[in-house]
């Protein structure tokens, strides 16, 4: 390709990206560097510059400091969780099971209901006298404040989260199943090779650009949990299931918009920096498994 | 003639300062001068049959209406329609009854003294219009609108407008603090375009203090030859202070209390939390009072930031909290059991209270009308004893129409005559029931002009030399000196309502609401609402 040749695809290629470049430059980039303006400032209305005080007041700030716990904490056990368990339900799909159809059906519904609906059915079943408790008292065992006790608040979080997100990550999941190729599967078949060996040694290569891929998309969502816990529990939930956008969203209704800003800038900092990390392993495996 | 256009809420009438008098857009900030016009029908009409076909701006019953038909406007009193005649210059908002914009002529209805007028727009000079000092909140007071009707009347160098944020919420749903003080926080946040800010529990002065959204208004208050701090009620002034700095300012005030009868429960100014158990020990047959558990949630609240939050530190997981709970839970089920008797349960009054029925009865000192009918009624065993809570001074002092200045305002000189005006207003009934909200005034030549009143023996007593009574039909007698001066002494001992956060209100109410349900205990709930109420301290830290 001449140089004239390549210069003009490249070219073409930023002319046909410069919309949608100008759209995040416009709505994102542009916006973080005014959250980052205000983030180093005194208040809205002196704009004094204070350099990075509202950063060391956040950083000794109780609150915050749960907030980021427990929201590392959730992301620590759901990720996995639902990363792990996608993974084999996939891998049971994809082999010749009954009705899986209907399964895959199933285990997409959650993603097509809205929130606020299940949430009233999640309220329901969780209820000091909901279908909880009384599956307990059938076995003689005490009833349990589900989302009033530090600890099992956090379980139904986890396992709503789990239900919400499992179908989609199967579905991708499936979906990289079905492009390994199947020559080396078969060949390591002949050779004698169990099942846990060709899946360990074969179709798990080609599986983890997805993996990770699928990782990087369940962190991400798991950050939006925090909708359902405000629908759960509302602005001051118990300390178990206070999150970084509890925290947030509390700083906006107190005008405390320094702060909010500067938990914004943290976060986006850690979150960029858990991303990165990923994109490169991605790309690592990626270029190991073309190889 | 000059087409207005589109114009933002209700224009205003307004005085232009020469004898004109004019419609205010406050969208393009135009004064639309007009002349006095008149309208006269030919012959009298009965009502509703001869109208010739026209339509109604407003009432619609068959006793009161006005009517365009073509050019000509009608209304009536009566069965008959009403001769207009020429207006006077002076008029009052409450006269004003519609405002029409028709193929661009605006037209303005006024009802003064029993006739109707119309001004038509004519063209002439167009008077410079005053800037406006826009007066924001959610859910604006009305005795800040009244204020602001003076503000036009007297000032012509700027234009009072309220803009209540109130009007951005659904009005489907009508969720209270929603859509309206969102939009409302957002531009503040962004700097937008205020003067004056009305401040209660949607718009905290306390929050917006720490942005510095507010002006420190000692400085002004100082500097003034007309107002000074000596012009308030004694003790008022500190009791809104925010670390030595004055935010706002409120023109009102009211004291929550509780009454009791001495004869009864013994002589007691305040009641301490060992001193409310001991009383209740002692009489196990009476009520504490009428509450229901929604109005003890109430108080609860209001006591909450004296009692159980220090600094940054709540203290809800105390016996106090928990044995207020455990009260709250027995109020419901006397209801209850009274229900399952076939009784109604007796209601605190003067005389359940003089029986013993009942301990103490909620009282709301809104004005001096209802502290002198206290005064009548139980007389001399009349005592002021406050809310029980722990550390006993439960008398509550609850400002209302709070004001302050934004600090960004380039109008500050102006917003300050505003708010020094909201002090005069002359909206404080003398008559009880006049007013719902609390009225009693902070300026203490208002407040001593009502005093004055109720000084007068000769206020309460009738034409035909029989003395007035209250609503239980006692005598009621002009206040003592004596009684004045424990009047100044219950101000002085209230401590002032702090407008929390709605999140402390919501919590107690959420975990509240849970115990009575029975699905966990008192102490349980107490924790509950220790671990979220502290969360919500930490996070102002």
């Amino acid at each position: 390709m001449t140089v004239r040749n390549r210069f003009r695809k490249r070219w073409q290629a930023y002319v046909l990206l410069y919309p949608g470049l100008l759209g995040v430059l416009l709505f994102f980039v542009l916006p973080f560097f005014v959250i980052l303006y205000h983030s180093l400032v005194e208040n809205n209305f002196s704009l004094a510059f204070v350099g990075l005080q509202n950063y060391r007041d956040l950083l000794q700030n109780e609150a915050f400091r749960l907030a980021t716990r427990n929201t590392v904490r959730f992301s620590a056990i759901a990720v996995p969780l639902t990363v792990g368990v996608a993974l084999p339900v996939a891998l049971a799909l994809h082999c010749r099971l009954p009705a899986r159809g209907w399964l895959r059906s199933i285990l997409l519904s959650p993603l097509m209901v809205p929130s606020a609906s299940v949430l009233l059915v999640w309220q329901l079943l969780f209820d000091q006298s909901g279908a909880m408790n009384q599956l307990l008292s059938l076995f003689s065992l005490p009833p349990v404040a589900w989302l009033r006790t530090t600890g099992f608040d956090c379980a139904v979080v986890v396992l709503l989260f789990l239900w919400k997100n499992l179908g989609y990550n199967v579905l991708l999941f499936s979906a990289a199943l079905s492009h390994v190729p199947t020559a080396p599967l078969e060949a390591a078949r002949i050779d004698g090779a169990g099942a846990w060996r060709r899946f360990w040694y074969i179709q798990w290569r080609y599986l983890i650009p997805t993996a990770l891929f699928v990782t990087v998309l369940t962190l991400a969502n798991s950050f939006k949990i925090f909708r359902e816990v405000y629908l759960l529990t509302g602005d001051y939930p118990g300390e178990g299931l206070y999150m970084l956008q509890h925290f947030m969203n509390n700083m906006f209704r107190t005008l405390d918009y320094q702060r909010l800003s500067a938990a914004t800038a943290v976060m986006t900092l850690v979150i960029t920096l858990v991303l990165a990390l990923l994109l490169w392993l991605e790309e690592r495996f990626g270029r190991e498994v073309e190889e | 003639m000059a087409y207005i256009g589109k114009h933002y809420g209700n224009p205003r009438p307004h005085h232009v300062g020469d004898g004109r008098v004019a419609a205010l857009s406050t969208e393009t900030n135009t004064l639309y001068p007009f002349a006095k016009g008149t309208v006269t029908p030919e012959t009298p009409l009965t009502l509703a049959e001869d109208l010739p076909n026209g339509r109604f701006f407003s009432g619609g019953d068959n006793e009161n209406f006005l009517y365009l038909a073509g050019q000509t406007l009608y209304g009536t009193e009566g069965n008959l329609l009403i001769d207009f005649s020429q207006w006077g210059v002076n008029f009052t908002d409450d006269t004003l009854r519609d405002i029409t914009l028709t193929d661009g002529v605006y037209r303005i209805l006024l009802h003064e003294e029993g006739t109707l007028g119309v001004y038509t727009l004519t063209p002439c000079t167009a008077a410079e219009a005053a800037p406006v000092l826009r007066i924001t909140g959610y859910f604006v007071g009305d005795g800040v609108q009244a204020a602001a009707n003076v503000f036009n009347r007297t000032h012509f160098d700027y234009t009072a407008y309220i803009d209540d944020y109130q009007r951005y919420d659904d009005t489907n749903t009508f969720k209270l603090g929603g859509a309206g003080v969102t939009k409302l926080n957002t531009e503040l946040l962004a700097g937008g375009d205020f003067d004056i800010l009305y401040l209660n529990e949607y718009l905290s002065s306390a929050a917006l203090a720490k942005q510095g959204a507010l002006l420190d208004l000692y400085p002004l208050l100082d500097a003034d030859s007309e107002v000074t701090r000596d012009t308030f009620v004694p003790r008022i002034l500190e009791k809104s202070e925010t670390d030595g700095h004055r935010y706002s300012l409120s023109s009102a005030f009211g004291i929550r209390t509780m009454l009791s009868d001495r004869r009864v429960i013994g002589e007691h100014t305040a009641l301490s939390a060992a001193a409310w158990h001991a009383l209740q020990a002692a009489h196990p047959n009476a009520d504490m009072t009428d509450l229901s558990e929604e109005l003890f949630l109430n108080y609860l609240t209001d006591i909450a930031p004296h009692d159980f939050i220090t600094g940054n530190t709540a203290r809800f997981d105390t016996d106090t909290f928990i044995s207020y709970l455990e009260t709250m839970a027995t109020l419901e089920s006397a209801d209850e059991k009274m229900a399952q008797l076939g009784k109604e349960r007796p209601t605190a009054n003067y005389a359940t209270l003089a029986d013993g029925t009942f301990l103490l009865m909620p009282h709301y000192l809104r004005n001096f009308s209802f502290y002198q009918r206290a005064l009548c009624n139980l007389a001399d065993d009349t005592q002021f004893t406050g809310y029980p809570t722990e550390n006993g001074a439960g008398h509550t002092l609850e400002f209302a129409d709070t004001l302050g200045i934004f600090s960004n305002s380039d109008k500050q000189k102006a917003a300050w005559e505003f708010l020094k005006l909201t002090l005069k207003t002359n909206r404080l009934g003398l008559s009880e029931g006049d007013i719902e909200q609390p009225a009693i005034p902070t300026d203490r030549a208002s407040l001593e002009a009502q005093l004055a009143y109720y000084r007068d023996a000769k206020n309460f007593v009738n034409e035909d030399g029989t003395p007035k009574t209250t609503f239980e039909g006692t005598p009621l007698r002009a206040l003592t000196e004596e009684n004045i001066e424990h009047l100044y002494a219950i101000i002085a001992a209230a401590k002032p309502l702090i407008q929390t956060d709605r999140a402390i209100t919501d919590i107690l109410a959420d975990e509240a609401t849970y115990f009575l349900k029975g699905k966990c205990t008192a102490a349980d709930a107490a924790a509950r609402i220790q671990e979220r109420v502290q969360l919500y301290l930490n996070e102002q830290q």
